[in-house]
């Protein structure tokens, strides 16, 4: 589970990114957190990660203050954070021996991401796609209890999303806490259990899908409906 | 608790985790990196390139019927170019690797597995001081083996086991481990690698050299740290600190380590 209470983040001193956010994400659920552009859905993954320092609140993954283990945490940091000079298998293997984490290990994350026939291709070489995998591949190395996605679809060919949804509520039903942001509301609808919906930096909806939508209801519908009003 | 996480509140000691930091250094450039294809050769083959070109030069002068004399050259005055080609390359090394953090967001991936920064700094200075000093030897000993062999007449009483010889030995690697501190320290305040590299080249081939032309200016050099390690090697030089060669070699250690802490003090500053 990932508890924030009070979490605080402002830029410059004027803008508030995040804004006296308090919520919970329960172990073996998928939350997704929705929110228009700059609604502080980055900033909010980045302060749970401990990439930047909140001005105030407090952070506890699996009860834990300090998250930044990679067995407890795993962090998607997206296609871009790595050095497309190098291979696939040694951006995991420096990723593993940063974390110290054993070398077995990178060669079953290179075979659950899809990644083992492209393990020797430099990522310059890489498409989007396989990149995003590799970056994936990155957050599920220390096998954590919770996870960070941020937009992770991005870049996903069919195959690719259909893997990631499989994926998502493989490890929610293994006991794990994962968030991800996204705008791709189909998907929230195939794999999220719960939302949190961002706006302006402040929490405006939060809970269980079932609990939220109105009977009779289509989820996309409602959730499209939802994020046009904060529009 | 305000300000996020406590940081190091639960992590495991710090020479475990500069450890870490060593070895994840070893496999960022491990294969075909900057460091083996470009660095690493050009700090061997560079200073013996030099020396030996010289040598050979100097040889066949030498050589040349009607001399009288021959001025032989000592240990003393043989391994100039490789404490101030290797010395210093190892300290680009290090500048370079640690200026690496910066790019392609590798500095964000750095900050989640080991969230301070002293044992990232201190694992690389290690990693690029044990190599810096390993290779240090390597070539000083290939130096001073080989020039009394190809060029018999000029350089012939250099030796690797005379006194002079024996503390090159153990002074030269000393100071590359030290120069990699430096560079590791230059590299975490000026973040762009080629900012990095050329702040070290400018500072050890025209800094130190031009001061010399400033008012007081050969005073002035007496203190330069560069120049303090060569004269702590048993080298000859023209100017001299002004204290003994051990007095030097512990000033240039200590002026190498300055930088570093300063940059590790302002990670912790900044973080």
């Amino acid at each position: 589970m990932i508890e924030i209470s009070q979490l605080t983040k402002s830029f410059g001193g004027h803008r508030t990114a995040v804004d006296n956010v308090t919520a919970e994400f329960p172990a073996g659920s998928v939350t997704a957190l929705l929110g228009l552009n700059g609604a502080g859905k980055t900033t909010l993954l980045r302060l749970i990660s401990g990439l930047d320092r909140a001005d105030g609140g407090t952070i506890a993954v699996c009860g834990r203050v300090q998250s930044r283990d990679p067995r407890l945490l795993g962090v998607h940091l997206g296609p871009d954070a790595m050095n497309p000079g190098h291979t696939v298998r040694r951006h995991l293997s420096w990723l593993a021996a940063l974390s110290g984490i054993g070398p077995a290990r990178v060669d079953a994350v290179l075979g659950e991401t899809g990644l083992l026939d492209q393990r020797t291709v430099r990522i310059g070489r890489l498409s989007l796609g396989a990149r995003q995998r590799l970056a994936i591949a990155g957050a599920l190395l220390g096998e954590p209890r919770a996870l960070l996605f941020d937009e992770p679809l991005n870049g996903l060919d069919i195959p690719g999303i259909v893997w990631f949804r499989c994926l998502l509520r493989r490890l929610a039903a293994a006991g794990a806490t994962v968030v991800i942001a996204t705008h791709l509301l189909g998907e929230v609808v195939l794999t999220a259990d719960r939302i949190a919906l961002l706006v302006n930096g402040r929490v405006r909806t939060l809970g269980a899908l079932e609990q939220l939508i109105p009977a009779g209801q289509d989820t996309r519908e409602w959730l499209e409906a939802t994020l046009l009003e904060c529009a | 608790m305000a300000g996020g996480h406590p940081v190091g509140m639960r992590m495991r000691v710090t020479p475990a985790l500069a450890v870490r930091s060593l070895h994840a250094e070893l496999v960022r450039t491990r294969g075909r990196s900057r460091l083996w294809t470009v660095v690493v050769p050009a700090a061997v083959a560079a200073p013996m390139v030099i020396t030996f070109g010289i040598a050979v030069v100097a040889e066949s002068f030498a050589r040349i019927p009607g001399q009288l004399s021959v001025l032989q050259v000592s240990t003393s005055n043989a391994a100039y170019w490789v404490i101030t080609i290797t010395v210093v390359l190892v300290a680009v090394a290090a500048a370079d690797g640690q200026a690496s953090d910066s790019r392609y967001r590798a500095g964000e991936y750095v900050r989640l597995a080991l969230p301070r920064p002293w044992p990232v700094l201190v694992g690389r200075w290690w990693f690029y001081g044990m190599v810096g000093a390993a290779i240090a030897v390597g070539t000083l000993v290939a130096v001073l083996v080989a020039l009394p062999l190809i060029s018999p007449l000029v350089y012939g009483p250099v030796s690797v086991t005379d006194p002079i010889g024996q503390r090159l030995l153990w002074t030269v690697p000393v100071l590359a481990f030290f120069a990699a501190g430096a560079g590791v320290g230059v590299g975490a305040l000026v973040r762009s690698p080629l900012g990095a590299v050329g702040a070290i080249l400018l500072w050890t081939y025209v800094v130190e050299s031009a001061a010399g032309y400033l008012p007081s200016g050969a005073s002035l050099q007496r203190f330069m740290p560069v120049l303090n390690a060569v004269y702590a090697t048993g080298q000859d030089t023209v100017l001299t600190p002004p204290w003994g060669i051990d007095d030097a070699l512990l000033y240039a250690c200590a002026s190498f380590s300055a930088i570093f802490m300063v940059a590790a003090a302002e990670r912790m500053i900044r973080k």
